[in-house]
């Protein structure tokens, strides 16, 4: 990635407020500031972190640059056009750029859809190939992500793959548009730690194939540390660092930062000498 | 006498499709005060084992084979009566979802006062409430909010009232299934530090469960490592993450990801999926994932070979 890269996605000043209902006694209704003013640009071709705690609002981000929500007030601009004034037939398009894979697989996929039916039906929504191709792009897609043989998964439904699985054919289902932007939002959050670095492997080859853009949601500093080239943190609906994902985690500078580095676990951690801290080595600690 | 012992434990889940052998051939053993850490990904049993111990096991569970032991006295087929007696009192649970385990509509305090009396019916109200109270503060939680309910709490502060819930009968052993995985990684800190002080301080011994190699490395002494259903390495920390022997060991520890790598490339990740439990592999279930399966591997299943008086490992051919 190179830093002159031009801008594919700019959040600015987003605010966004969620509110309750008032109650049917009258009692007025409570409201949450997801995101407080927040800005931040993502370079093309670039994998931009966002890391944060569960309520800090992340997902949120995610959401307004995938026209799932709106802001409050701020913009969200994709290369440079202010997604609240796109309509109609043009935000079709437009969807069509910006996909989103969703955290959990067990929900994101229709339990009445197969394989087969899940990763063509945006294909067939866009028009982007003739019926008698169709196959054969959902195949190439599902090839891409890992399923081989794809014909093997085909006919299956959800309910019949795992877990990883699961989150393959969701990939699939958005990289099957070629889609410029790509918001993950915690896509290994529900999954082991090996299926989630065969997942992480998959978006990173798709990065390259794709030559995509995208935005990677997670609670994890160290898989955004694997990932990503540039980071923010958020907490409480604010951005409190950003910066390349190796500055930030080596030389954090703000203390909500640094108390998240504290609280990693000490397993594979370094000492204040460099040296690996061993647990074991104070077995006193435990009875 | 180890306080908790399995020995050829076996677990089955009646499905359609036959059999499922979520646990198979599990021996281990839990000395009082002790702590053993179960790891391992979905699927392998683990939660599994823990159940059985709780006597929590579905309708279509069942101990298939083997003994699981407290204190000398053989858990399987035991009467629910006696089960009881055992349960909470004895052998205590922290859940993997502490958010769902309070009851919504009931003040904190009031249900571990309820768990209290129930187990131990001699105890006043009174009394009961009293303990509530020192129970909260040895958990790191304000007596006083014993009388608000589950929702005016955070997630954290639940989970701190459900250890606290684990303690109220002073019970010989803890099963901590996951405790922490619902929440955010510096609340996860705190509670990993008050559940080892917790263990010193009480002297109770604790059965963790859990998928997260970097938890049991923190907290418990022994682990046992389970694929599939089966434990294939077992021994202390210090041998199990210093010199991994299986295999499947090793892959785990490589899939760990951390903030101190250099250069911080994406480890190669192991192919495949765990077998399927209802019509398990002949060999070792390991075979189609692991780099160093050769022929014997595919035809018999492997053994265990023991390379310290703690530490064995379930692999014929363990390259050290």
């Amino acid at each position: 990635m190179k830093t002159d890269s031009p801008t594919a996605v700019e959040l600015v000043e987003a605010t966004k407020i969620f509110r309750t209902k008032k109650t049917f006694f009258g009692r007025s209704g409570n409201q949450v500031t997801a995101l407080d003013k927040v800005s931040f640009s993502i370079r093309q071709g670039e994998i931009f972190g966002l890391v944060g705690e569960s309520g800090s609002g992340k997902t949120t981000a995610g959401r307004l640059i995938v026209k799932l929500d709106e802001p409050d007030s701020g913009k969200v601009l994709v290369d440079g056009e202010n997604l609240s004034e796109i309509r109609g037939h043009k935000m079709k398009g437009f969807r069509r750029r910006i996909q989103m894979i969703f955290q959990d697989p067990y929900q994101s996929l229709n339990p009445y859809l197969s394989v087969y039916q899940t990763v063509c039906e945006p294909v067939v929504i866009h028009r982007l190939a003739a019926p008698q191709k169709r196959l054969e792009t959902v195949v190439s897609a599902l090839s891409q992500v890992g399923l081989t043989p794809p014909e093997d998964y085909l006919f299956r439904y959800p309910h019949q793959l795992s877990g990883g699985q699961r989150q393959r054919v969701a990939i699939a289902r958005s990289t099957v548009l070629n889609p410029e932007i790509i918001v993950a939002d915690e896509p290994t959050s529900m999954l082991d730690a090996s299926i989630s670095i065969q997942i992480f492997n998959i978006l990173v080859r798709l990065k390259q194939n794709l030559n995509a853009t995208f935005l990677f949601i997670t609670h994890s500093l160290a898989a955004a540390l694997y990932l990503c080239d540039r980071i923010a943190v958020i907490r409480k609906g604010k951005i409190v660092e950003m910066g390349p994902a190796k500055a930030v985690i080596r030389k954090p500078e703000h203390p909500y930062t640094q108390e998240l580095i504290r609280s990693q676990p000490l397993f594979r951690r370094k000492t204040e000498e460099g040296k690996f801290f061993r647990p074991w080595e104070n077995d006193a600690t435990l009875s | 006498m180890a306080l908790l012992e399995a020995e050829h434990l076996s677990i089955g889940y009646q499905t359609r499709k036959g059999l499922l052998r979520a646990v198979e051939d599990v021996s281990f053993s839990l000395e009082p005060g002790g702590s053993l850490g179960f790891v391992g990904e979905s699927g392998c049993g683990k939660t599994t084992i823990g159940m059985a111990l709780m006597g929590l096991l579905p309708t279509n569970g069942s101990i298939v084979g083997g003994e699981l032991r407290f204190k000398g006295q053989n858990l399987v087929g035991i009467s629910d009566e006696r089960l009881r007696k055992l349960r909470w009192k004895k052998i205590a649970m922290i859940f993997q979802a502490a958010m769902n385990a309070l009851n919504p509509i009931q003040r904190v305090g009031d249900q571990i006062v309820e768990a209290i009396r129930l187990h131990e019916p001699e105890v006043s109200a009174i009394q009961a409430a009293e303990r509530v109270r020192s129970l909260f503060s040895l958990v790191d939680l304000d007596p006083e909010r014993s009388r608000d309910y589950p929702h005016q709490f955070s997630g954290g502060m639940k989970q701190r009232a459900i250890i606290a819930m684990a303690l109220a009968c002073r019970p010989d052993v803890i099963i901590a299934d996951e405790p922490t995985t619902a929440l955010d990684v510096i609340v996860q800190a705190q509670i990993l530090a008050e559940i080892r002080r917790v263990q010193k301080e009480m002297d109770v011994a604790v059965l963790f469960i859990s998928h997260d190699i970097a938890v049991v490395a923190e907290v418990c002494r022994h682990i046992a490592v389970m694929y599939a259903g089966q434990i294939v390495e077992q021994g202390t920390r210090k041998e199990v993450f210093e010199t991994p022997a299986h295999p499947y060991t090793r892959a785990l520890l490589d899939a760990y990801l951390t903030i101190e790598e250099e250069d911080a490339t994406l480890p190669q990740a192991m192919n495949g999926e765990s077998p399927n439990l209802v019509a398990p592999p002949k060999g070792c279930r390991f075979y189609d994932r692991c780099p160093h399966a050769d022929g014997q591997c595919r035809q018999e299943p492997s053994a265990w070979v023991s390379l310290s008086p703690t530490h064995k490992v379930l692999c014929y051919g363990p390259r050290p």
